[in-house]
């Protein structure tokens, strides 16, 4: 039952429009409280992403995790191995940038080709494969409004025309005045595949105004990846709390955290009318 | 199965040959049969007590309020009880087999008599039934309960072994059972969801209902069907002796009930109706986009039942509920249930029962969504058609014998979407599913001697999946590798479980007994939710060639003792249960849209065990009673938490429920029940990282933490107004959470907003005290 309401211009559930109508009338309460966390041993997180776009190396993020009462920051890790495979022929190599950045501007992606990441790192070997789709495009964003009471939703809608056959999914990535949006947007065409798609992306954390400016980018994105960013908004980002919390399917193999991803982008700028 | 090794059939249908054989071998006895009813309303009266004094035999009124007593030749006193009704004495000379109908006078409310007249005995002690509880209306009436609707759902749960799935989720837990395992019927029909407004109130409307019956282990063989429990919920049959309309007006709902005779003594008829109107309030508003919201409920139960002859007896009832939750014109969501029962009662002899159910049972779910070109519609449904045919015979002093057999029809409509043209969904329809479930039980309560009861039996069912249908062959990783397909009608698969039944009850003396049972459960249809909370929307499956059949073992053992003379009773009773082919799904499953829905399950074992004590008083001016229920409840399902066992998510340490009721004078009842439990198990994150820019949590062991521990003061009072000749009212004053107790119903971890870059955790609480006021009345 989850796809469907992210449907709405809301995004609610049932049990969440029951809980506003409750705390309507009894009014409910948010307390931040103090909860003894135990610390984990470390884990290694991947983050690889290879594009069509020339303007975006090829860049593969290496971290650990942290304490949850660490700051939220990226602990990169130094001195890995990292090299991306196109089509089980070009062999490119990424370069350390940054601590726990590499990245390359050797090649760019293909649509229809498949890329192989592998990353070595004290003795460890990380591998996964993506597949990158080739382009939908971004038709038009528009905004509309859901009014409830006084209160004025704007929500963000993107149009797109999804090509018949099973197994298009998308990932979109909305910034509001340069602000990446915290909402994790995925969709895959399970329920339209082949039709004109408006699906509103109900932003989760700020309302959105007349005269911001909402830059909406739309990847093309495989399968596997699309599992990820599913999974991911359904059960780890600590607020959702639809599922039972769990990490992310991950289509590294060995014991890392992340995902590689090769898609195809575009995107739209538009003033909030 | 722990102890009897694995019996087969064969050797359970010798057995009861050989006891039924030794006993007719035994002496000359005549048997005395009839009907227990109330004197007042004409109504049947289930589970009264009909024992013949100074012997060690009796029995008691069956759910249609049919008794059969057999007794060696000889002159008797009977007696005659049942809480909440004065007791009766009638003399026989029993020289042949003699029908006596028993009338019993309701209890005079007047105190002193109530205080102080012994009980009559309790069934808890006798028989060999371990985990069993009845409630009667009577005894749920003055407890407190959220917004003063009275619920019996809610109120089972303040009873041990029966856990709330907290606040704003509807289902309970009994016994470390998930709570799509329990078997939840209305006269004899199944509800597949007991619940209105997303669980804080239950699809039975208290006004309806006579009594109800729940079996937390060795549920008897006619019940089978689901793992845990057996709620057995039965209707008012309608007052045949006068016209009686009663209802009530409350902060949220209005109810209705009207009953009378069709023929006086013969026949009667009972309509009753409930709906909530707390959105009329909305519509009150001037603003259109809170006026165009929905959220209500209504139930209508009717029953009819008509006297065919001196043998002969029909029943019609229904119940047709709904719940309507709209927002806007975004979305709207409508559910509900609706079923039908029609019994046929016979007689055929003093010690032959029979009773013939054809039975209906629906619930379905709509949900229209609208948003911008974006228009569709779901539809989901499940609907059973069940013939069942139950005979209880009286064999003779020693034996009773239940046994019969049972016929479910099952089709299952996953889920259709219709779309119109301009919408960016396409229609689908998901393949309908039908199966049959067929059963046979046989059971044997064996009265060893005085003191020794034995109760055997066995159910064995046969579930079959049936085409039209596609049907999948799944690898390891749950990927579809083969598909066949099915003609209409074609058997897909069968499963078959033999289900043995097997209880003994030891009674020390007239206050004191010891009861052991074991039971097997098997479960073929099964809830599938991937979310924490339930949801009007999880899906029904049925077993089929990748999805097995649920299986359960229980044991139990239970010490039941009577304390000062017999006013307050204490009940320990200690289980330990095993669950196989329980099922969860892969993480990131999407279980809705997905057609091949095996492919997002998962399937694994669980355990659970505990200890269940409670204390009760049952008669007098205070009345209540103390529960306590220490447990453990484990999972180990394949794939998750590294195939390791984990405490399943109901699984609370300690849980204790106190409920008093105090009729302080004639006009005014007081009441308060407090509970407290261990918080749920729950995953939190030990750990986080960066992804995409953004926070994201690490997750290691599945529910290693514990949500907050809860607890709750509900405080009631019952002002009895002026009574007039035939006219009474009250007016009912409740406080739900009286000390304003913030429960956490959900803690969340986000980055801080008064630090930035730290991680905080966010509890939230969703009301704190609730007060409510109601009228009812009778006339």
């Amino acid at each position: 039952m989850v796809n469907i309401f992210s449907w709405t211009y809301t995004g609610i559930r049932p049990q969440g429009l029951w809980a506003i109508a409750l705390a309507l009338a009894l009014g409910s309460c948010e307390k931040v409280i103090n909860i003894p966390i135990n610390n984990a041993t470390k884990r290694m997180v991947i983050e690889g992403t290879i594009s069509d776009a020339a303007s975006e190396p090829a860049t593969v993020r290496i971290s650990t995790t942290n304490n949850v009462t660490d700051e939220n920051v990226f602990e990169g890790v130094s001195g890995a191995t990292v090299t991306i495979q196109e089509n089980n022929v070009s062999v490119y190599t990424l370069n350390e940038t940054s601590a726990g950045v590499y990245q390359s501007t050797a090649f760019t992606g293909i649509p229809g080709a498949v890329y192989t990441m592998v990353v070595f790192i004290g003795g460890q070997s990380f591998r996964a494969v993506s597949t990158l789709p080739q382009l939908v495009p971004l038709e038009d964003v528009i905004i509309d409004e859901f009014v409830f009471g006084s209160d004025v939703t704007k929500t963000i809608i993107p149009s797109y025309h999804d090509p018949a056959g099973k197994g298009n999914s998308y990932r979109f990535v909305v910034w509001v005045n340069g602000m990446q949006d915290k909402g994790i947007y995925a969709h895959n065409d399970d329920l339209s595949d082949g039709k004109e798609v408006t699906r509103p992306l109900p932003n989760s954390d700020n309302k959105i105004k007349t005269g911001d400016s909402v830059k909406v980018e739309m990847q093309c994105i495989d399968q596997q990846v699309y599992d990820y960013w599913y999974s991911l908004g359904e059960s780890a980002t600590g607020e959702n709390q639809s599922a039972t919390p769990a990490n992310p399917v991950s289509n590294i193999s060995g014991e890392a955290l992340g995902y590689f991803s090769a898609y195809s982008t575009n995107s739209k700028t538009i003033i909030v009318p | 199965m722990i102890l009897i090794g694995k019996p087969t059939l064969k050797w359970m249908i010798s057995a009861m040959f050989l006891f039924a054989i030794q006993s007719i071998m035994a002496q000359r006895s005549y048997t005395i049969s009839g009907t227990v009813k109330s004197r007042k309303t004409g109504e049947m009266l289930i589970g009264s007590s009909i024992r013949a004094l100074g012997q060690n035999t009796g029995a008691s009124s069956n759910e249609y309020g049919f008794y059969s007593l057999s007794l060696a030749g000889g002159t008797y006193k009977l007696e005659i009880s049942m809480l909440g009704k004065i007791t009766d004495t009638a003399a026989i000379d029993l020289t042949a087999n003699k029908i006596l109908n028993i009338f019993l006078l309701d209890e005079d409310k007047s105190l002193e008599e109530v205080i102080v007249r012994a009980g009559p005995k309790t069934r808890s002690i006798s028989g060999t039934q371990t985990g069993f509880e009845r409630l009667s209306i009577q005894d749920i009436k003055n407890i407190p309960v959220l917004f003063g609707e009275k619920d019996v759902l809610k109120t089972i749960q303040l009873l041990p072994g029966i856990k709330s799935a907290g606040d704003g989720n509807s289902g309970f837990y009994v016994r470390g059972g998930a709570a799509d395992q329990n078997q939840i019927l209305l006269d004899e029909a199944n509800v597949y969801n007991a619940s209105h407004l997303l669980g804080f109130f239950s699809t039975f409307n208290s006004d309806a209902i006579k009594d109800v019956t729940v079996y937390k282990s060795g549920m008897p063989a006619q019940y089978g069907g689901r793992l845990s429990s057996v709620l057995d919920i039965k209707m008012n049959d309608g007052n045949n002796q006068d016209y009686q309309v009663s209802g009530g007006i409350g902060l949220i709902s209005a109810k209705l009930n009207v009953e009378g005779p069709i023929q006086k003594d013969q026949s009667s008829f009972l309509l009753t109706g409930r709906r909530t109107y707390a959105d009329v309030f909305l519509k009150a508003s001037r603003d259109s986009s809170i006026k165009n919201n929905t959220l209500n409920f209504y139930d209508l139960n009717a029953k009819l039942n008509y006297q065919l002859g001196a043998k002969d007896k029909l029943y019609l009832s229904g119940y047709f509920g709904k719940d309507n939750l709209g927002f806007g014109d975004q979305f709207s969501l409508g559910w509900g249930n609706s079923t039908g029962t029609l019994r046929w009662n016979h007689i055929f002899n003093s010690k032959l029962f029979s009773n013939t159910s054809l039975i209906f049972s629906n619930y379905n779910y709509e949900i229209q969504i609208v948003s911008g070109a974006n228009d569709f519609n779901i539809f989901s449904q499940i609907r059973d058609i069940h013939l069942k045919q139950d005979y209880q015979l009286n064999l003779n002093s020693r034996n009773n014998i239940r046994f019969g057999w049972s016929s479910i029809y099952h089709t299952v409509r996953p889920g259709e979407i219709t779309a119109s043209q301009s919408s960016g969904i396409n229609s689908i329809s998901q393949q309908k599913k039908y199966s049959w479930e067929n059963a046979v039980y046989a059971t044997d309560n064996y009265k060893l001697s005085d003191a020794l009861s034995l109760t055997y039996g066995f159910r064995l069912t046969a579930f079959s999946v049936l085409g039209k249908g596609d049907y999948y062959t799944l690898n390891t990783d749950g990927q579809v590798i083969d598909t066949t397909s099915y003609k209409s009608g074609e058997v897909v698969k069968t499963y078959f479980n033999l289900e043995p039944r097997l209880a003994l009850g030891y009674q020390f003396n007239s206050s004191s007994s010891v009861k052991f049972s074991y039971v097997r459960n098997v479960q073929n249809m099964h809830l599938i939710s991937n979310s924490t909370s339930s949801s009007p929307t999880d899906k029904w499956v049925s077993s089929n060639n990748n999805i097995k059949p649920e299986t359960s073992d229980q044991l139990a053992v239970g010490y039941y003792k009577n304390l000062w003379n017999a006013k307050y009773e204490l009940t320990l009773e200690t289980y330990y249960k095993t669950m196989d082919n329980q099922i969860d799904y892969r993480d990131g499953a999407d279980v809705f849209s997905n057609e091949t829905i095996e492919t997002e399950l998962l399937y694994g074992k669980g355990r659970a065990y505990g200890i269940e004590m409670m204390l009760r008083k049952k008669f007098g001016r205070f009345t209540g009673w103390a529960s306590y229920t220490l447990s453990k409840t484990e999972r180990r399902i394949r794939g998750i938490n590294n195939d390791q066992w984990y405490n399943a998510r109901q699984d609370r340490t300690h849980d204790i429920a106190l409920v008093g009721m105090y009729q302080y004078n004639k006009k005014w009842t007081f009441s308060a029940n407090w509970v407290y439990y261990t918080g749920d198990a729950v995953t939190f994150p030990n750990g986080k990282y960066i992804i995409g820019g953004q926070t994201v949590y690490y997750y290691t062991n599945r529910n290693d933490y514990r949500m907050p521990s809860y607890h709750r003061l509900d405080l009631g009072a019952t002002l009895q107004l002026k009574k007039r000749k035939k006219f009474s009212s009250e007016l009912a004053f409740s406080l739900y959470n009286a000390y304003g107790r913030e429960n956490a119903y959900a803690i969340t971890f986000r980055d801080s907003k008064s630090e930035p870059g730290k991680t905080e955790a966010v509890r939230v609480a969703l009301f704190r005290w609730i007060p409510s006021i109601s009228y009812n009345f009778k006339f």
